[in-house]
């Protein structure tokens, strides 16, 4: 039931099956292998999950550049489970494939200093494979298969060191994602229910893109991604999972499995994208500037996505700054990391909600989203992956007691300051293009919103300023001035397959930040193509998109200067330690609500014992005094018999009286209480009779 | 849509398992070994004969046999119908599984357990394949009474407290049961299953159908453990041994929903129960039961209570399911009878195992014991995110169904119902999963994975229904799997 331009060119490939299938193929490979040989065991780790690359890869040509989708469908559930590569999903497996490969190569040092290396490849390998099934899921029934799954493997990622923090970590994020699944759920139940189908695009004239129900449904639906996306205030899990499970786990999770939720966002959006209006596409700005006359003609379903893109906006805002503020002040690297994947989700959140607000015309805040997601996920691996390496050699990662580590690890230094500058959006490398997408999206936004979008401009600006600082904070206090402590263990180099899983992030954060152009004419303005309503004439404004002008590198000068002066007055200040008191933060919040939960079940059961000792001894003895006075009427009776019936009669009644006294003694409060039902019951529906 | 054939195997069936008895009087006291082996060959042979009735089952023909004419139009009589054939097939299979798993568990008294173990076979497959009301209270009570032996096996103080408050119970239940009965043969003229309700509203009137109703909703709630007629589960499950508490939560409780069932589709038909209203009050008490069920799991240390309790819950989903009195609602709720009877039947063999390798009954003592049996808790684990409704498992299969269901029935708030008991069954299954493979273990020991964590008869049931598990979650749609017989039974009733 898709609209027909969306459904033109559509082929059957096994492709994305096998992309799904390598993986599993390499854990089971993995299995077998085992502990047995180490050394071919991660090979065959790396090899599958190159596979699983190269597949995504081989789609790319024809999903991309010829605009096939591909799809395949596959024996199980309700035999209309179906994969689907179409060039959103695609662009996103691909990123996923590439940098799990490249994690996988790098694990294979790094892992030598944990436990249960066979655990680790199995799940991590498992992971991969449910990961790519959300991006090359067809409809929300196949998505949320895949992301629960995700979901659920990732947690014997998070807990891999079973070391207490890591099972602390653990907790929350099984009851995160639990909670996240179920929200998710809701929203696929609704969505089925008023959209008409499961299909990432509503039927025409469905409830859901005629009402206001779609915020309900949007709004359970984003419960769900949100979760994943680490979305302010659901982010709860994510600073603690993030640093507690191994680097590379930490690297694809930050990379790649967050941006799970992304897209989950980037599919609601397209939900709304199923009907091409009859008068052409008509956005926003066109409809106000007087081009077309029936502003007031606008769908519904256009009014209902920009409301919707505003709260997102706002989330992400939010998200944004509360990430970036915490990010500041932290001493753990990899918590540092944490809540700066947090605040650069906020950028992507941005980025989706101001392509939202803007309807037809937000193709420049989706290709920012999609562009930043994708540049994250290089950067944020790297960055991990470098901390990594240092906590390889160092066994740290306090960044208090680091320092001038640029002399012992030179390529290590080097690629995570290339790591850095990328996420500083400093230009020539990545970040700058993908934040300068964001800034002209605002800037666009400028004349629908007013006052409210300068303010996001601002608040834009600043976090960008955070986001230098704390890079730099990390770089600084990790890699240059001088050694704090000195580390039991002998630093020097890491081996070279982490250099190599760290050089492969490397040169995608230099490409994509050399060659922005062709990124945006090659793989970000195809992703959009799911995107039916998008104004053909705004895309083609971003596929001619100059980002290296003088303007655009002005732009960023306030950024660095506030990034700047933040950096000068926390160390001069010693800002960097503040400590936020705990009820500052959403977490204690929730923690005081689950105990409260738990506690609020034990005291209901211990209420409840309390109420049967008091109430259950006196409905026995009622019921024992009934019977007592039974019992003695029987015996009178019985009494009388026996003069006719004889002994023969009453030896078994009295041994029978005798064995039925003792257990209905026992059971007289079980008695009464089944009368009490019965005559509950029966009361009900005399009641109901009457009524 | 049937074609009657007449037939002798449904009696046949279920008397096959009494081929049990003669073994034990035969061999029972001298060749005790032998008279395993012919235990679990009579379950066997039984559970061969009735895959013979699969193509007769598929097309929804039924066959019918009269075996005694009791007075004018009640008689004993069996026959097959789709849904009777599914259930049958579900009580064998199950019934296979935890006879063989009795043959490591079941250590004294095995004569006595064995009998009743094949008789209550005998009488549960009597439930499924009754041809009418009558017969199928005739063995519905025979079964009550065979499973007594079962509770009480171990004979301890709080076993026999146990069984006797289960007969308290039951009986009355039971005895409910035949005033509906009366009323039902008075007022709609014939027990028989027909394919559809033989009640109708114009020659009877609402108050009696209503009566009818909620007496034959009391007499089979209990069984049901619809709160708040539930009270004897919790204490017996834990009194059993496991294979016998694997066989009453997963079986035992759906014979009551087995008479719902029937109640629900033959005597009453569901334009009927449409008209009469009932589906929401019944919704409402399924809901409660769902809800407060897992709330009184959460604080339960016992293992197998918790697992009764959640025994207690998770029933109640096929109660929601039907009355949803939707297509999809009622797949869903069907499906989990087989889904359920797998999942919880799973985690009570692994219960016994833990108990029987570890002697370990509470949850609290359960630190690390995953490195000393893996694959049990490995199979505990696939069936308890089965519970939580974990995609790939049966659970998340039964969960769309009821979803879709409820949605179907304009009904969506019942989402919330499934997806909040979802979360609470989180809360009391993870902490298992949780201190079994995570707590409690020095770091530097790793699985310990020694040859023979268990009896061989007792680790291959739980290797079989955890795989079960999967399997049903993602084959949905194979042949001869509950879905392909679900379908028809659906399809045939609406």
């Amino acid at each position: 039931m898709e609209h027909a331009a969306y459904n033109i060119d559509i082929a059957n490939s096994v492709l994305p099956a096998i992309a799904i299938l390598l993986p599993l193929l390499g854990a089971a490979a993995v299995v077998l292998i085992g502990d047995r040989n180490e050394r071919l065991r991660d090979i065959v780790a790396a090899c599958f999950s190159a596979g699983a690359f190269i597949t995504c890869a081989a789609m790319f040509p024809r999903v991309m550049s010829e605009g096939v989708r591909l799809t395949v469908q596959l024996p199980i559930f309700f035999g209309d489970f179906r994969l689907t590569a179409d060039s959103l999903g695609l662009v996103f497996a691909s990123m996923a494939s590439l940098a799990w490969m490249l994690a996988t190569i790098y694990s294979r040092n790094y892992i030598q200093h944990e436990e249960r290396r066979t655990r680790y490849h199995t799940f991590s390998l498992l992971t991969e494979a449910a990961t790519l099934g959300v991006f090359l899921a067809s409809d929300f029934f196949v998505l949320f298969v895949f992301f629960e799954l995700m979901g659920m493997l990732a947690y014997m990622l998070v807990v891999h060191s079973q070391t207490f923090e890591a099972r602390k970590a653990g907790v929350k994020y099984i009851f995160m994602t639990v909670y996240g699944g179920l929200s998710l759920l809701a929203g696929v139940f609704l969505f089925l229910m008023y959209a008409g189908g499961l299909g990432f695009k509503a039927h025409p004239g469905s409830a859901y893109l005629t009402t206001s129900i779609c915020f309900v449904v949007a709004g359970f639906m984003m419960g769900g991604f949100g979760v994943k996306a680490g979305m302010v205030p659901l982010h709860v899990w994510l600073p603690l999972a993030h640093p507690a499970a191994p680097s590379p786990a930490s690297a694809l999770l930050s990379g790649v499995m967050i941006k799970a939720g992304a897209y989950g966002f980037l599919r609601l959006v397209g939900t709304f994208h199923s009907v091409v209006p009859a008068q052409g596409n008509i956005g926003l700005i066109a409809s106000r500037s007087g081009e077309v006359e029936q502003a007031a003609h606008l769908p519904v379903f256009m009014h209902n996505l920009h409301s919707l893109g505003w709260v997102i906006l706002w989330f992400g805002i939010l998200t944004m700054v509360v990430g970036m503020v915490l990010a500041l002040v932290q001493n753990n690297a990899k918590r540092l990391l944490a809540y700066s994947s947090i605040s650069q989700m906020g950028y992507i959140l941005m980025g989706l909600g101001l392509g939202a607000y803007m309807g037809a015309e937000g193709g420049m805040g989706l290709a920012g989203g999609i562009y930043h997601i994708v540049n994250h996920s290089m950067f944020k691996s790297l960055l991990f992956l470098g901390v990594g390496a240092v906590y390889f050699r160092t066994h740290r990662l306090e960044m208090s007691k680091l320092g001038g580590l640029w002399r012992k690890m030179p390529v290590t230094c080097a690629l995570t300051c290339i790591g850095g500058l990328g996420i500083m959006g400093i230009p020539l490398f990545n970040g700058f293009a993908s934040k300068t997408l964001l800034h002209h999206a605002v800037v666009e936004a400028l004349g629908v919103g007013g006052a409210w979008i300068r303010a996001v401009d601002i608040i834009f600006m600043v976090a960008a300023g955070g986001t230098v600082c704390y890079v730099a904070k990390l770089l600084i206090l990790t890699f240059f001035g001088h050694r704090r402590e000195e580390s039991a263990h002998e630093v020097k180099e890491v081996p070279w397959a982490m250099r190599l899983g760290m050089g492969g992030l490397a040169a995608g954060v230099v490409l994509f930040g050399v060659f922005p152009g062709l990124v945006i004419n090659k793989i970000v303005v195809p992703a959009l193509r799911p995107f039916i309503d998008l104004d053909p004439q705004s895309l083609h404004h971003l596929e001619e998109i100059k980002i290296f002008t003088l303007a655009n590198i002005v732009a960023i000068l306030p950024a660095l200067a506030i990034g700047a002066g933040i950096f000068l007055v926390a160390t001069r200040w010693d800002l960097f330690r503040l400590k936020l008191p705990r009820g500052a933060g959403i977490d204690y919040y929730y923690s005081r609500t689950e105990v409260g939960f738990l506690r609020l079940c034990f005291a209901g059961s211990k209420r409840y014992a309390e109420l049967r000792a008091t109430y259950w001894p006196m409905a026995r003895s009622t019921g024992e005094y009934l019977y007592d006075s039974w019992k003695a009427t029987g015996k009178r009776y019985r009494g009388f018999r026996r003069v006719a019936l004889g002994r023969a009669m009453t030896i078994p009644m009295d041994i029978t009286g005798l064995a039925a006294y003792i257990r209905a003694r026992q059971f007289t409060g079980d008695i009464a209480y089944g009368v009490i039902v019965i005559t509950a019951c029966a009361a009900l529906l005399a009641l109901t009779l009457l009524w | 849509m049937s074609k009657s054939t007449t037939s002798v195997l449904p009696a046949v069936i279920v008397f096959m398992p009494w081929l049990a008895l003669v073994g034990a009087m035969l061999w029972g006291k001298s060749r005790p070994g032998f008279a395993k082996i012919v235990y679990v060959g009579s379950t066997v042979a039984t559970l061969l004969a009735i895959l013979t009735l699969y193509p007769r089952a598929q097309g929804g023909v039924a066959s019918t046999q009269k075996l005694v004419g009791i007075a004018p139009r009640v008689s004993l009589a069996f026959r097959v119908d789709t849904v009777g054939f599914y259930f049958a097939l579900l009580l064998a299979v199950l019934w296979l599984l935890c006879a063989i798993y009795s043959l490591g568990y079941i250590h004294g008294r095995e004569t006595r357990y064995y009998c009743f173990l094949s008789l209550n076979l005998s009488f549960c497959l009597g439930v499924a394949l009754s041809a009418n009301m009558f017969t199928l209270f005739i063995f519905y009570e025979l079964m009550t009474l065979a499973t007594y032996p079962l509770i009480i096996h171990e004979e301890t103080e709080e076993a026999r407290r146990a069984g006797l408050k289960y007969l308290i119970y039951s009986i009355s239940a039971g005895a409910v049961i035949l005033l509906g009965l009366i009323l039902q043969f008075y007022y709609g003229g014939t027990l028989s299953f027909l394919g559809h309700g033989t009640l109708n509203l114009s020659q009877v009137g609402k108050p009696v159908l209503l009566t009818i109703f909620s007496i034959y909703m009391l007499g089979f709630g209990v069984k049901a453990c619809v709160m708040p007629l539930h009270g004897w589960v919790p204490d017996a499950h834990p009194a059993a041994p496991a294979p016998a508490s694997a066989l009453l939560s997963g079986v035992i409780l759906k014979v009551g929903i087995f008479g719902i069932i029937r109640v629900v589709f033959e005597v009453f038909g569901i334009e009927l129960l449409h008209t009469l209203g009932v589906s929401l009050p019944m919704l409402i008490v399924a809901s409660f039961t769902i809800i407060v069920g897992s709330l009184f799991a959460i604080t339960q240390d016992n293992l197998k209570r918790r697992l009764a309790y959640s025994s207690v819950a998770q029933v109640s989903y096929i109660v929601l399911g039907l009355f949803l009195l939707s297509p999809d609602g009622a797949t869903g709720g069907l499906l989990h009878i087989a889904h359920h009877a797998f999942m919880k039947g799973c985690l009570f063999l692994c219960a016994g195992i833990i108990i029987h390798e570890t002697g370990k009954k509470n949850v609290s003592e359960m630190d690390g014991i995953g490195s000393r049996i893996p694959i049990t808790m490995a199979a505990f684990t696939v069936a308890a995110l089965g519970m939580m409704g974990i995609p790939l498992t049966c659970g998340f299969i039964t969960k769309w169904f009821l979803g879709v269901g409820s949605i179907q029935a304009h009904r969506p708030y019942f989402i919330a119902v499934l997806l909040v008991s979802s979360l609470l069954n989180a809360v009391y299954f993870l902490p298992v999963v949780y201190v079994a493979f995570f707590k409690g273990r020095s770091p530097g020991e790793e699985l310990r994975l020694s040859k023979r964590e268990t009896k061989r008869s007792m680790l291959v049931p739980v290797i079989i229904t955890g795989c079960m598990v999967i399997a049903l979650g993602v084959f949905v749609t194979v042949k001869g799997f509950p879905y392909s017989l679900v379908e028809v039974v659906v399809k045939a009733f609406f």
